[in-house]
């Protein structure tokens, strides 16, 4: 029977959302029959989990990962549609699967902002998905990417926002506005969503998540890079200018098209696109 | 807001008003005698605190990274900081440049003039040069600053002297826009500000 399990979980089906605006979320619902298996659904999904890191050729580490096993819920419905859950038996309105999350911040300028994502990220989308729950009507498989796509940039925003001290923040229970870092400072972020029937991935950066199975490497996300065709456009389209300067950067200085924080001029809205034209929400 | 003014080969793209002044300035300090292979540029900033707090912070050769949020810190070779030392400066993360070796070419308290020439590292930017220069103006009514720097550089390999010339614009504008934050902070906090108003 355990062996039974370990083969129905592996059928489970992946996929990626990129934040931002590149909507490609591609959930496919792994429903095991009615037969004598319990559904995938309703099969406990205990995280074994490990974590390695390591400053490279950097001088001070600035990487940040966070690793948070049951960290919320999610409503079936995101990941399901009502009638293949009514097909299997199982209750489309009150099922709710414990997910946990995994992320992976990769600070650059500094660690401030990379530490900051691996505590805060996790809270925002325990919220969301808690709000989300009382705002899914017929949801069908469209719905659903749409669904994690709103829910995903809604947190990348936030988070970015509060960075640049753009949004407010709890510090020791007094709303705080200041920003979290100096603006020469950002992170990627990665995460994953992982319970028994999905793995569900946001990234906003060049970090990038991996799955191994079996023998097989299977990318789950795709790199923010300023030469990718549909970042550059986006990036000229603001304004602004992909220099080759040792690798292909954003005027020729930072080697990724969106971060987290890293804003590096106050002044008028144009110039910071014009200069930075990543901001995870744009 | 950081603005352009036409040197040899420089977009004539942001031209600021009371060009008059600036023009001078520029005529007088900030010459740069370009080759065929190279690029060269002007950018001004105005910012709202008293020229000697200005010129405090960008006289620090020995600690650019009090304003340049770029560095993450700098060693100066030797004992003694005169026109010819030398220091190594170490770039903050995620940059495409680790290091820079630069020499104080020039440093004048009197017409509040800083020269730096790059003599090494890894940031791709041969024999470059850079002249910054400040200079006492009102703005608002209260004694604010000026501020003007000036380079030249080889264009590397497999780059266009505009993008050579807007990658180290964004640098540099970087730099002055900290710069205007760093010295505005520091106005607001001396009491000597107030003594001057």
């Amino acid at each position: 029977m355990a062996a039974a399990a370990i083969c129905v979980e592996d059928e489970a089906a992946c996929a990626a959302a990129e934040c931002a605006g590149i909507g490609n979320l591609d959930l496919a619902a792994a429903g095991a029959g009615a037969g004598g298996k319990r559904s995938v659904y309703l099969m406990d999904c205990a995280p074994v989990w490990g974590c390695a890191s390591t400053r490279g050729r950097s001088t001070e580490m600035e990487d940040a990962c966070a690793a948070a096993p049951r960290f919320a819920d999610v409503p079936v419905r995101l990941l399901a549609s009502r009638r293949d859950l009514d097909r299997l038996g199982l209750d489309a309105d009150t099922l709710r699967l414990p997910a946990h999350l995994f992320g992976v911040f990769d600070g650059h300028g500094g660690a401030e902002v990379a530490s900051y994502c691996r505590e805060r990220l996790q809270v925002l989308l325990r919220q969301e998905l808690r709000l989300l729950s009382k705002d899914l009507g017929e949801t069908s498989e469209a719905d659903m990417k749409e669904h994690w796509d709103e829910l995903f940039t809604r947190c990348f925003q936030r988070l970015d926002d509060e960075v640049s001290g753009q949004a407010s923040r709890l510090v020791g229970g007094v709303q705080e506005t200041r920003p979290v870092a100096a603006e020469n400072v950002g992170s990627t972020a990665v995460v994953a969503v992982v319970c028994s029937s999905h793995v569900v991935v946001a990234n906003c950066g060049d970090s990038r998540v991996v799955l191994c199975r079996g023998k097989e490497p299977l990318e789950l996300s795709i790199d923010h890079k300023p030469d990718r065709k549909d970042e550059r456009a986006r990036i000229e389209a603001l304004g602004g200018k992909v220099i080759q300067w040792n690798g292909y950067r954003v005027s020729g200085i930072l080697a990724m098209s969106r971060s987290i924080g890293m804003y590096i001029a106050s002044g008028t809205k144009s110039w910071q696109n014009d200069l930075f034209p990543f901001l995870s929400g744009m | 807001m950081v603005g352009l003014v036409g040197g040899s080969t420089a977009r004539a793209e942001h031209v600021v008003a009371n060009a008059g002044g600036e023009a001078e300035y520029v005529r007088r300090m900030h010459r740069h005698a370009p080759t065929e292979h190279q690029c060269t540029s002007t950018l001004v900033k105005h910012i709202k605190a008293p020229v000697h707090l200005v010129w405090e912070l960008v006289r620090r050769f020995d600690q650019p990274q009090r304003y340049k949020p770029f560095v993450r810190n700098c060693v100066v070779r030797g004992d003694q900081l005169e026109v010819g030392s030398l220091r190594d400066v170490n770039v903050k993360t995620g940059l495409p440049a680790t290091t820079s070796t630069e020499r104080l070419e020039q440093l004048d308290d009197d017409l509040h003039i800083l020269g730096v020439k790059f003599v090494g590292g890894d940031h791709r930017l041969q024999n470059y040069s850079s002249i910054i220069t400040v200079h006492p103006e009102s703005i608002d009514g209260r004694p604010g600053t000026l501020v003007i720097e000036s380079f030249v550089v080889d264009v590397p390999d497999g780059n266009t002297k505009d993008e050579t010339c807007y990658f180290v614009e964004a640098v540099i504008k970087c730099n002055l826009n900290s710069l205007a934050e760093v010295s505005e902070q520091l106005a607001v906090e001396s009491p000597t500000s107030l003594i001057d108003q």
